[in-house]
């Protein structure tokens, strides 16, 4: 019975999931290799005729938007991944300490999550235009720090303002993860710990964080995915102005930069997928073996 | 009960996923069709009435396109451009994308089957042609534009007490002088905005003295020029137009020129800078300088809307900007009555000066001297018929554009709802537009610069206008040993772009 049902019961997820993912990521891959102009190919009626080899990869290289992209991805996202992990776990360790109100503090940290894209964006381009250069961090305004006034109109500042969006926004969900870590490590091991004389730095160091491993692992890479893949605030905060281009926009944009190429944006685009499926997959590797550990 | 075996399961969701793949595959019957695509958002609600009146008169069934304000087509275009009924008119005026060497879209009107049609593409005079070389004619231009300082005539009036016939020669003397007098002479009202009192200033062997005190409109000056510090298109792309002119003779010539023919800009470009650095940092605010920094590039105080209001109250004697700002200008005059009519009556357009020598430029027949008397005109978008739509469309398309440029109704459209300057009627500038008639007396005497701007490639332009604001606008002071470096940087671009465009 078990085995007969199989195929009807996943046949639909296969079916859709080829349709809408498989077949496409096909025609994109191969579109890369082509002088595809997404209205047309040049110099040719069809894939084959336009047939450029390597070409656009080659140009993709030859183009210092995309390695800048890349690096500023990564910058921003070493930033993110520590931020975030740091501020979820401060916030799960507080919300595990309360003993009341817990729901009402876990729902108030996660509320940012259920919100998003680019209405949040503009939403806090106001508030970093007006509210913190002027009003808070101006020079005329309450406390008066340069770091954070006009972050929308530099490279380097714009990092921050993006962190600070980020944060705000991932904290809470990666927040639950740990909250759920904690719950499940048996109080026995802090009282062993306590009565061994252990302090709190200690007990923090040597049987939460290694108790929590698992947590981590998951919280890391799905901050690291979710960094890479930012698009939202970047558009929103700078539209890519101040070379304050992330990877996802950077491709996003190709067509309009280079007139209609978009074999070259495919190309970047499988490029990018690459990336995030090196991350995936060393994710799953560690998080495999961690489980046959524990 | 039937039971359900797996099979018939599997074939009921195949049934349940087929209408996904139907889709898209249909084509709809287009005998009757007639699709325009227009990409000037400003003739958007008029074009709709027009065109909806014609189809109902004619008894086809139509469909119009035109962008909000300020968004971008090309995503929408490319959309369309692949239905399966695609526009048959649609208007650019560029051959970068849609062009005979980039998927060929644009039909020769020459070839068109319509005798009528034909013979409108040919009275198209050769300066206005579309076309990439040869005598190939793509379309029909939509109007003329063309920009250089604006003036504040009555501003003028009242900073150097003149009279009608006095501040016509002054304004004729400003059309002619060459860059260091003008220089003089923006420096001399610099002077007297910050402290009013008689200066006497040469303009072209003439000499004006500026009023003892400030009286009427020149109370309310804060700076030389007007500035839109947001707006990068008025930095790039109509700024960086100028230098272009001193490498590329004209649109054709910048798109079909070798890749290395760029080099020739630095020098230009570099001058360029100088002149820029001298109008941001003398720009008018509202209620004093404008000066460069955060709030110059910011989003509202430093939009056209903005600057266009500053113009509007006479904060600024010059305004870089062209002819399509009059509608606009206008609707904000509407409530000044007599003063603001006055105004808009009274508009003049200036040369951009340039500090060029004869060395910074390599195009033949051009001086130093045709930069500081040439305003740049150009035709913003043509009509065209969309070779690839069917041939029903087609015709339909021939028959709407002959009917547009030939019936009362068409014509009064195109010269009054839209305040656009007919390709056929160049040699009258006697309208009741101020800023058209400027530009008609450079187009009559033939003193226009080209476009060789709408030529470069990709986002070439919103990369100098990146480059300009990350790195100069929002500075107080400008480094001019950066000069050669931005040069380098933008003219590689360009190189770049033309390498990632080509195959």
């Amino acid at each position: 019975m078990y085995k007969k049902w199989f195929l009807p019961f996943i046949a639909p997820a296969v079916i859709l999931f080829t349709l809408v993912v498989g077949i496409p990521f096909v025609i994109g891959v191969l579109y890369s290799f082509s002088a595809w102009r997404g209205v047309y190919f040049k110099g040719g009626d069809n894939l084959f005729e336009a047939w450029v080899g390597f070409d656009n990869y080659a140009k993709v290289f030859r183009n210092p938007d995309f390695l800048n992209a890349l690096g500023y991805t990564v910058t921003f996202t070493i930033m993110a991944v520590i931020a975030i992990n740091v501020f979820a776990l401060a916030q799960a360790l507080l919300v595990n300490a309360l003993g009341r109100a817990v729901g009402f503090f876990r729902a108030t940290f996660f509320l940012p999550n259920l919100l998003g894209g680019l209405a949040l964006g503009y939403i806090w381009l106001f508030i970093y235009e007006n509210i913190f250069s002027t009003t808070l961090f101006g020079p005329d305004g309450l406390l008066p720090i340069d770091l954070l006034t006009n972050m929308t109109q530099d490279h380097n500042k714009n990092l921050l303002a993006m962190l600070i969006m980020f944060v705000w926004q991932q904290a809470g969900y990666m927040m639950i993860i740990y909250t759920t870590g904690l719950a499940n490590i048996s109080q026995d091991y802090y009282e062993a710990a306590s009565i061994d004389g252990a302090n709190a730095v200690q007990r923090f160091f040597h049987v939460t964080v290694p108790m929590l491993m698992p947590s981590i692992t998951i919280v890391l890479f799905m901050t690291l995915a979710n960094s890479f893949k930012l698009l939202d605030p970047n558009v929103a905060l700078t539209n890519g102005e101040y070379d304050t281009r992330m990877l996802a926009l950077q491709i996003l944009r190709v067509p309009k930069d280079t007139s209609n190429n978009y074999g070259v944006a495919q190309a970047e685009a499988v490029l990018f997928f690459l990336i995030v499926a090196a991350i995936s997959i060393t994710q799953v590797i560690i998080t495999k073996r961690k489980e046959v550990e524990a | 009960m039937r039971k359900i075996t797996p099979v018939m399961a599997i074939v009921s969701i195949l049934g349940l996923l087929l209408p996904l793949s139907a889709c898209g595959s249909s084509a709809a019957a287009d005998n009757g069709l007639l699709y325009v695509f227009n990409t000037k958002s400003e003739i958007k609600d008029g074009l709709e009435k027009l065109v909806n009146e014609y189809g109902k008169e004619h008894g086809i069934e139509v469909k119009v396109f035109s962008p909000g304000s300020g968004s971008d087509t090309v995503e929408t275009m490319n959309t369309e451009m692949t239905s399966s009924t695609p526009p048959a008119i649609f208007s650019t005026n560029s051959l970068v994308t849609w062009g005979p060497a980039d998927g060929d879209f644009m039909l020769d009107l020459n070839e068109s089957d319509n005798a009528d049609l034909k013979a409108l593409a040919q009275n198209v005079p050769d300066e206005l042609r579309f076309t990439s070389e040869g005598d190939e004619n793509l379309g029909l231009p939509y109007t003329l534009e063309g920009y250089g300082y604006l003036v504040d005539v009555d501003v003028l009036k009242d900073l150097f007490a003149l009279d009608d016939d006095k501040v016509a020669e002054l304004i004729a003397d400003l059309k002619a002088c060459d860059f260091d007098t003008f220089r003089a002479f923006t420096d001399a009202v610099d002077a007297y905005i910050n402290n009013p009192q008689a200066i006497s200033v040469n303009v072209n062997g003439h000499e004006y003295t500026t009023a003892p005190a400030k009286t009427g409109l020149a109370n309310d000056l804060t700076g030389v020029f007007v500035e839109s510090g947001a707006e990068k298109w008025t930095y790039a792309d109509h700024m960086v137009n100028i230098p272009l002119n001193a490498v590329f003779e004209n649109y054709g010539d910048a798109y079909s020129a070798d890749l290395d023919a760029v080099d020739a800009l630095k020098k230009p470009l570099i001058k360029e800078m100088e002149v820029l650095d001298y109008n941001t940092s003398h720009a008018a605010g509202e209620d004093g300088p404008n000066t460069r920094g955060p709030s110059f590039v910011n989003s509202t105080t430093g939009s056209y809307d903005y600057a266009l209001q500053l113009f509007a109250e006479h904060k600024g004697l010059f305004f870089k900007q062209g002819n399509w700002i009059y509608p606009n200008l206008k609707a904000a005059l509407a409530d000044t009555e007599d003063a603001g009519a006055r105004m808009l009556s009274s508009l003049e357009i200036l040369p951009i000066k340039m500090p060029f020598e004869q060395s910074d430029i390599s195009v033949k027949g051009r001086t130093p001297e045709t930069f500081n008397t040439y305003i740049p005109a150009m035709v913003p978008n043509y009509w065209i018929i969309n070779k690839k739509s069917s041939a029903a469309q087609q015709k339909n398309a021939a028959d709407f554009l002959v009917w547009l440029f030939t019936s009362d109704r068409g014509r009064s459209f195109l010269t009054d709802e839209c305040g656009f300057i007919l390709y056929d009627e160049l040699d009258q500038p006697d309208g009741a537009n101020s800023l058209n008639n400027a530009l008609l007396h450079y187009a009559s005497a033939g003193k226009t610069l080209s476009n060789p701007f709408n030529a470069s490639p990709g986002n070439w332009l919103e990369f100098v206008g990146n480059q300009l604001k990350q790195n100069y606008m929002t500075k107080a002071k400008w480094d001019e040993s950066t000069y050669p470096a931005l040069a380098d940087t933008v003219i590689a671009r360009w190189k770049n772009l033309k390498d990632i465009q080509s195959s």
